[in-house]
């Protein structure tokens, strides 16, 4: 065992007194990028300023630095070839891979984590918090960057055979992306949901396992085709790794839901009383979606399903992480299966308002709808409607028909707590949403609120200014992004995560007014409202017969 | 020291090595020699476990080659003209570094050794001539005095005054080591070598002690009253082939001399094979051969098929 850490620690000494030069300019860019950041974190710096082309800079050349250092320490003792020296040095394969990997913890993740914890320390967070943020992001880089990295590296000879091998990685993903691209069935079924970090986990584990047996293979066997090989294998799987199956993510999804059984009491149910659904202001029934990935969608074949959802708990948020859509034919066959309208309802209070969103984050249009602005009862339930964008050949095909429609829910119920915080000039710390700052932007119409959190930060958040003596409110501003990650898979430029939102009160075309503005900004409070994630649960909806020409939406 | 059965190496279609077996005994000095690109420095990779072989295997220090260990590594001194070595380290730095890796390393040997091969400790590596890292890399695997010294085509490119450094560090030292060096500067092994064996394309040739190898190889010339056979019927400068003995290498005719290499020279023999071939002997010359000669003679040879 001394023997071991002794020849560790020799091979690791050589390394370093070789690449001196190296280490010191790798530490160098990622401490100038740090600095670079807490700059404009405290700074006011304008979208056009060229230091923001230095920072994205900065952080290319981190990026190349950190994957150069790791590959020249591993070609100064490369495995491929038959030249080299220490083939026939009495170096035990295991003490060399030791010291490599001691050399990406010290010499490569070690200014990292420095670099973090200083960055993390200055912006105000006590040592614990930095140091733990510093490390669990080190480990996050440790195991998908660095060790596949270093079994990269392993595969090649030196740097001339490490950016050929680079590119033709590149190329191969490039064209597997675009073949798959094409064939737009072949999506990943969590991306843009909140579960896509278990595509992301079945990625990290594979390229870490992956890593782990090419390093296996390379130190311990020497053979270098089988791992190249290995390697493609590898990289297949990982690509795969994001096609990880709804069913699956979701199962794992539950299993992890903070309070499980909370989303019991809600039960969605078709609710034909509602009428049909009137369009918002500016959206015509002639309008087209162009979506980036499934095609378009046009208003004219969407139709718009009523319903009921009960059981919302007070200041609750609902999100159909994804719901599944099939229409059936009177005989059974299915006529449709497709996804619905993105689906996110929001309740205010114990009898307050409800919103909801339509609409889809694929075509790039999401709506928010307050339901007092509907037909419908403001009884602090969700009435609410369900939008399905069919292809206008089969809606014009099967409109009038009798169908019966089942919808899949994979919905995740979300609690917000509510936190206030000076409209101007406020600095403190919001539990769930870590360091936070108020103040006027640049334009005069907007409160920006940013806050700095070393950690998960929320899925969603809401925020809305409020006049304290006259308890007066504006719209909310709301942001939700599901996530729900139960780790923190911070891949960002370092330890924090940054997040803000824009609280309008003063429209500058002058058109709107709002309940508070410049002059009771002294007097007002922004009150937060960020959510966090409860329970994850199905529920099935089920039309047993239907006709969809009468579901279509009118125009205002 | 090392046993080599039936060694097989193939690069794609190529054979590297073909069917492969030699035995280098304790203690000697083996030369392994044959043209550029007869196999030598594959088989001297085989044995060092640099390359797998395709199939047979070597022993060497009593280990299959795949399987050595640095246990192993450590009592075997290796010396390329194609080894990389930290080209940014000084030369006292790498000697440094490598110190630590073998337990019997000997610090007074290493200092007598860099005084006679007067290498420059505080020069980068990068920045030595080809005999300078030649002479470090001997500097390199002797002060362990390891059991088996391996010299892959040590004296190449090297000029003759490197050469003589690099043998006097070479010889000093060889002790009870077991030398194994590869090479076609025949010259230099000629007074080193106890056994010799000869690589064709991939395939042994030979292998015997050189005592025994000077002892069967003879230049010979022979004298003739006048050139014939014993019928009288040939008569000219051309070469002759046949039907003298296949052991007879190079016959030529020049006037009424008679020249051929004996490769299985017994002196009675020749003397009455002669006689019974061609008749009228007037003189017979027999010389010992270089083993430069020899090896120049017996790569003709091969090369026009008269030895298999």
């Amino acid at each position: 065992m001394k023997s071991t850490i002794n020849m560790v620690w020799h091979i690791f000494k050589k390394d370093c007194r070789l690449l001196w030069p190296f280490i010191l300019g790798a530490a160098g860019i990622q401490f100038a990028s740090a600095g670079v950041q807490y700059w404009m974190d405290h700074n006011s710096v304008p979208e056009e300023s060229p230091l923001f082309v230095i920072f994205r800079l900065l952080g290319e050349a981190t990026s190349l630095a950190v994957a150069f250092l790791i590959a020249a320490a591993v070609y100064q003792d490369a495995i491929p070839g038959v030249r080299q020296d220490w083939l026939v040095r009495p170096v035990r394969r295991r003490d060399l891979l030791l010291a490599k990997l001691l050399f990406i913890l010290v010499m490569v993740q070690g200014p990292i984590l420095l670099a973090d914890t200083i960055q993390s320390l200055v912006n105000g967070f006590s040592l614990t918090q930095s140091l733990a943020a510093a490390v669990t992001r080190g480990l996050l880089l440790l195991t998908s960057i660095s060790l596949p990295a270093l079994a990269f590296a392993s595969l090649t000879r030196n740097m001339t055979d490490a950016v050929v091998g680079g590119v033709m990685v590149f190329v191969g993903v490039t064209v597997l992306t675009q073949i798959l691209a094409i064939r737009r069935a072949l999506q990943s079924p969590t991306q843009g949901t909140g579960l896509q970090w278990v595509a992301h986990s079945a990625l990290f584990a594979m390229l870490l396992l992956g890593a782990g047996a090419i390093l296996a293979v390379q130190y311990f066997r020497r053979k270098t085709v089988f791992a190249r090989w290995l390697t493609v294998g590898v990289v297949s799987l990982a690509f795969l790794a994001q096609f990880v199956p709804w069913q699956f993510a979701f199962a794992v999804q539950q299993r992890l839901s903070p309070v499980p059984g909370s989303g019991r009491p809600i039960v969605a149910t078709y609710e034909p009383s509602l009428g049909k659904f009137r369009l918002p202001e500016g959206v015509s029934r002639n309008a087209v979606f162009q979506g980036s990935q499934r095609g378009a969608r046009d208003e004219a074949s969407t139709v718009y399903l009523p319903m009921h959802v009960a059981g919302l708990p007070d200041d609750g948020m609902l999100n159909a992480d994804r719901s599944e859509v099939r229409l059936l034919a009177a005989d059974g066959k299915v006529l449709y299966r497709g996804p619905g309208d993105d689906l996110l309802i929001r309740k205010e209070g114990h009898q307050g308002p409800v919103h909801f969103t339509f609409g889809s984050r694929n075509f790039g249009f999401v709506r928010g709808v307050a339901t007092k602005d509907l037909s419908v009862p403001q009884d602090g339930e969700a009435w609410i409607y369900q939008g399905v964008a069919l292809p206008r050949g089969l809606y014009e095909h099967i409109k009038n028909q009798p169908l019966h429609v089942e919808i899949d829910y994979s919905l995740t119920l979300l609690q917000g707590a509510s936190y206030a915080i000076p409209a101007l000039g406020g600095d403190q710390r919001i539990p769930g949403m870590g360091h936070c700052t108020t103040k006027m932007d640049d334009d005069g119409d907007d409160i920006d609120l940013q806050c700095m959190q070393l950690g998960v930060a929320p899925s969603c958040g809401m925020a809305f200014l409020e006049h304290v003596p006259s308890g007066r409110r504006n719209p909310a501003a709301i942001s939700c992004q599901p996530y729900y990650a139960p780790y923190w898979d911070n891949l960002g430029r370092d330890a924090i995560v940054r997040f803000g939102i824009g609280i309008r009160y003063h429209d500058l075309s002058g058109l709107a007014k709002y309940p508070v503005d410049a002059s009771q900004l002294p007097e007002s409070r922004v009150v937060i409202r960020p959510y966090q994630p409860q329970d994850h649960f199905t529920r099935r909806l089920v039309i047993p017969n239907i006709r969809l020409s009468d579901w279509e939406s009118v125009e205002k | 020291m090392i046993q080599v059965n039936k060694l097989w190496k193939k690069f794609g279609r190529t054979d590297a090595v073909q069917d492969l077996s030699f035995a280098v005994p304790e203690g000697s000095a083996f030369a392994l020699i044959g043209a550029n690109g007869a196999g030598k420095t594959t088989t001297i990779k085989v044995l060092m476990n640099i390359l797998e072989p395709t199939c047979g295997n070597a022993m060497v220090l009593g280990v299959d080659s795949r399987k050595i260990s640095p246990r192993e590594l450590a009592q075997i001194g290796y010396v390329s003209e194609n080894q990389d070595m930290p080209e940014k380290l000084t030369v006292a730095q790498f000697l440094a570094y490598l110190r630590p890796f073998y337990p019997t390393w000997d610090a007074d040997l290493e200092k007598s050794l860099l005084g006679q091969l007067r290498l420059p400790l505080e020069r980068r590596i990068g920045n030595l001539s080809h005999g300078m890292r030649m002479k470090m890399s001997l500097a390199c695997a002797l002060p362990f005095r390891p059991k088996l010294l391996v010299l892959d085509e040590p004296f190449s490119g090297l000029d003759p005054l490197v050469r003589d450094e690099f043998m006097e560090g070479l010889l000093g030292q060889a002790g009870e080591m077991t030398i194994l060096i590869s090479s076609h500067e025949l010259g230099e092994i000629d007074g080193v070598a106890t056994h010799v064996a000869f690589l064709d394309e991939g395939k042994l040739l030979f292998q015997e002690s050189m005592s025994d190898l000077v002892a069967r190889f003879r230049e010979v010339h022979v004298t003739l009253d006048r050139i014939g056979d014993r019928n009288g019927n040939r008569s000219s400068d051309e070469v002759v082939t046949a039907p003298f003995p296949k052991c007879w290498l190079r016959v030529r005719t020049v006037g009424n001399v008679l020249s051929f290499v004996d490769t299985q020279f017994s002196e009675g023999d020749v003397d009455e094979q002669l006689r019974s071939l061609v008749g009228n002997v007037k003189t017979i010359d027999a010389q010992p051969m270089a083993l430069r000669t020899i090896f120049t003679t017996l790569a003709r040879a091969a090369r026009e098929g008269a030895i298999q």
